[in-house]
């Protein structure tokens, strides 16, 4: 009892020097888990744009876009089983982005979970995807990965990728999971549609609602399905023109599988199939008017991941994507994109990708891009470390084949 | 009379198997030519001159295509069944989930589904023969620590024997000696096995016990003790079971490369890999910082207030056996009583040594006798006082209570705390 009076002193001494971060009581004496994880990735990009407009152009940058820093508190709660946990993470954006600073938090929310549920609020990704392929960023097939962002016209992918969302997911048996968020994204005013200044960032202004099979690559390593979702993606936006609201939808499916037994030397195949009903527009001139086109996306990818004596070595993918706007003639889009990582240390990567990029004749215009070379070839450093460890992991194997139920956050940016 | 947790492990029916040293031992191979060469490798032994031997020989793990998944292994080196009266015991390798206190779980290992181990009882050169299945996905040995058993039973993986696969049956055969109190633990990556929590005592009784005859004990008590730390053995169990399910499946592949698991042959095939670019994986960026710092601290499996109590009555001796088998030093400190150290390492004292603080460093047992002639509840723990606290909170941990039985109406009757 001396012990918790003692911290319950050193909490509300510490609230006196903090008068705007009180929690009812901190007692300073049971620390969290703390996780800090990051990817910094830069990469010299040399491409070659063919142009409807303008005629070609050839570019030399040197990328630092989607290198983020994440930092996370975990904590088990009174009630036994049951977490608590807090995100921050700040991303860095494309040079050319359209986004007033040269830092985006990215992530910034709060959760708490049991075994049979996770319950998240604030911002993180957007259950827009369901699959995450071999590019080497998330955002090398924004276009065809992710459903768009229909209520405000921007190029940053940070608020087509992350948003607002207050939800959660109810695991309704060991390897299925069910999912509803409400979601926040990015609004911008859609009466001018060359002013990219975010109107709101906060607004409740859609839905998510998500079924799926997943089993964790650490125990499914083996030939057979490791992932197999569906989604629904919903958004009530402003229509272009003014007037009242229109409702952007749009269905995800996503299998994943592993071809091979072999664990040095696997063999994995993801797919991933977006329809979106659109909101009927009359172009397909403007981010914000792709986003809210009827449009069939459609990606693959192969992957080969070398794991000589079970310690990863290097990884080759063939990654293809194809996408379509029903309501437009020759507005069909392709893109081809190898890629390759090289693992030089823990966490240290050498990579590689070449990106074809093919547009039909009416989506070149409107994009001002027929086709597109680039070549990207740099270096990746990741971290990803845990400190005074303490709370479980949800898709341990532990807890998973052994029913030793340590539940934890799911992700926390490993 | 013997006072323990749980009664001492009973012997199995009698089964025979084929002759230990004979070049079929090994169940399952890939094919009957890797067979043959497997028993004519394994049965070579004694050929060649002292200190001079082919590297590995007698080693499945280097053999291409070995698969040792659901074999039953005879070690060779000890007599046949047909050949002395064995004793017969049946013990597993197993995972549970296991409660140290209320309120704190943790993942193990753990022999025949217990903390600790199943206690064993066996009279002095008694022959013992110990059939133990591997029911989980990791590899395990058997040490038998302070029995003078033949090399080949000493359960140390790559130097006295493979490693237990899992669904493999390995059949230990030794004799019991010398008497006293001994205890057997995992030898396959010791530090977490050996702490979660393979570990059991072997007590081997002689019939012309000299303690007893100095001090006529009634009860005999067994306290193993023990540190956990719960969080590095739920983290280190998990990435054990994802490697292994890798290199389970590689060996029902028949492709298993020794060097996944660091096994080589010798010293220069261990320095030939480094130099053909190998790493280590205590190397400068490959080392895991992550060393096993306990903060539960246990008698028996049990952390105070969960610990057993021990009972003794007015001008009664009973012997405690302390066994330490974690791998910090705990000095136990009896209150109201100075006894008599009367046995190291399992082994009697020329002397017997009063004492009232006995210090028990990693790897070593001791054995005390205390006279009855103090009535009351007195306590028992390790005088290391950070290994009273159940994570930091004391009192709890390795601390347990003598109490005497049949005091009748007391001053004072104790009650039970657990955050001071």
């Amino acid at each position: 009892m001396k012990k918790q009076l003692m911290s319950l002193a050193a909490g509300m001494t510490a609230a006196l020097f903090a008068a705007n971060a009180v929690a009812l009581e901190i007692d300073p004496n049971v620390p969290p888990e703390i996780s800090l994880g990051g990817r910094l990735i830069v990469t010299a990009n040399l491409s070659d744009t063919e142009r409807p407009v303008g005629g070609n152009k050839s570019e030399a940058a040197l990328d630092i876009a989607d290198s983020s820093i994440l930092i996370s508190a975990s904590k088990y709660m009174f009630t036994a089983g049951d977490y608590g946990y807090a995100v921050l993470g700040l991303i860095l954006p494309e040079d050319d982005s359209d986004l007033p600073d040269e830092i985006f938090v990215h992530q910034a929310l709060v959760g708490m979970g049991s075994q049979d549920y996770d319950f998240v609020l604030g911002r993180t990704r957007l259950p827009n995807t369901l699959v995450s392929f071999p590019t080497i960023r998330d955002d090398d097939l924004l276009a065809f990965t992710h459903v768009g962002n229909a209520g405000a016209n921007v190029e940053a992918e940070e608020d087509q990728i992350f948003g607002g969302v207050l939800g959660g997911t109810r695991y309704l048996w060991k390897h299925f999971q069910a999912r509803a968020f409400a979601t926040a994204r990015a609004e911008t005013d859609l009466t001018d549609l060359t002013n990219s200044d975010r109107t709101s960032r906060s607004n409740l202004n859609g839905a998510a609602l998500g079924f799926a099979y997943e089993m964790p690559e650490a125990i499914k390593f083996d030939r057979g399905l490791r992932y197999a979702g569906v989604g629904l993606d919903w958004q009530r936006v402003d229509e272009l023109a003014g007037g009242d609201d229109d409702d952007v939808t749009a269905f995800l499916a996503g299998l994943s599988f592993n071809l091979s037994d072999d664990p040095e030397a696997s063999w994995a195949l993801d797919f991933q199939g977006i329809y979106n009903f659109g909101a009927g527009v009359a172009n397909l001139n403007s981010n914000v008017a792709r986003a809210r086109g009827e449009q069939y996306a459609l990606v693959s990818a192969l992957r080969y991941t070398a794991r000589p004596q079970l310690q990863t070595d290097w990884q080759a993918a063939l990654t293809l994507a194809w996408k379509d706007y029903a309501d437009f003639n020759n507005a069909s889009s392709l893109a081809i994109v190898p890629s390759v990582a090289w693992r030089l240390g823990s966490g240290i990567e050498a990579v590689g990708q070449y990106r074809f990029l093919n547009n039909g004749a009416t989506l070149g215009i409107a994009e001002n891009t027929d086709s597109s070379h680039t070549l990207f070839l740099g270096l990746s450093f990741a971290l990803d470390t845990t400190f005074n460890e303490s709370v479980g992991a949800r898709g341990s194997i532990l807890s998973l084949e052994h029913n030793m139920l340590n539940p934890g956050p799911a992700g926390l940016g490993h | 009379m013997s006072e323990n947790r749980k009664p001492p492990l009973p012997a199995a029916p009698e089964t025979a198997d084929p002759p230990p040293t004979g070049p079929t031992r090994r169940a399952l191979l890939r094919s009957a030519a890797i067979a043959a060469t497997g028993g004519a490798l394994l049965g070579a032994t004694g050929a060649a001159q002292a200190g001079e031997y082919p590297a590995a020989q007698g080693s499945m793990m280097f053999m291409k295509g070995h698969n040792m998944i659901g074999a039953r292994t005879n070690a060779p080196g000890a007599p046949g069944d047909h050949e002395v009266p064995y004793r017969s015991f049946d013990m597993s390798f197993d995972i549970m989930e296991h409660e140290l206190v209320p309120g704190v779980s943790l993942p193990v290992f753990a022999f025949n589904n217990q903390v600790p181990g199943p206690l064993f009882r066996v009279q002095e050169n008694d022959w013992i023969k110990v059939n133990v299945t591997n029911n989980t996905e990791e590899m395990h040995t058997i040490h038998w620590h302070g029995l003078d058993v033949i090399y080949t039973m000493d359960g140390v993986p790559m130097v006295t024997q493979d490693p237990i696969h899992p669904g493999e049956t390995f059949v230990y055969r030794f004799q019991a000696r010398p008497a006293g109190t001994r205890f057997y633990h995992c030898h396959w990556s010791t530090p977490l096995h050996m702490m979660s929590a393979l570990h059991g005592a072997f007590i081997i009784d002689q019939a012309d016990d000299p303690v007893r005859k100095m001090f006529p004990y009634t009860r005999d008590y067994t306290l193993m003790l023990e540190a956990f730390d719960v969080n590095w053995t739920r983290k280190h169990i998990n990435e054990v079971l994802g490697g292994m399910k890798r290199v389970n499946k590689l060996m029902a592949m028949g492709k298993l490369d020794p060097i996944t698991h660091g096994f080589f042959r010798d010293y220069d095939e261990f320095k030939a890999a480094i130099a053909d670019g190998w790493t280590p994986p205590y190397a400068r960026g490959a080392a895991e910082r992550s060393v096993p710092e306990p903060e539960f601290f246990a008698i028996n499996g049990k952390c105070y207030p969960a610990t057993e109590k021990l009972l003794i009555k007015e001008g009664e001796y009973i012997r405690i056996r302390l066994i330490n088998g974690g791998f910090l030093s705990h000095h136990m400190h009896l209150h109201g009583h100075n006894f008599w150290q009367v046995a190291e390492d399992g082994n009697p004292l020329s002397e017997p040594k009063r004492l009232n603080t006995v210090s028990l460093f990693p790897g070593k047992t001791a054995d005390i006798i205390v006279y009855g002639d103090n009535p009351g509840f007195w306590t028992f723990h390790d005088h290391d006082v950070r290994r009273v606290m159940n994570n930091g909170i004391y009192p709890g941990g390795m601390l347990t209570m003598l109490e005497y039985e049949d005091m009748g109406e007391v001053p004072y009757v104790p009650s039970i705390a657990i955050n001071e």
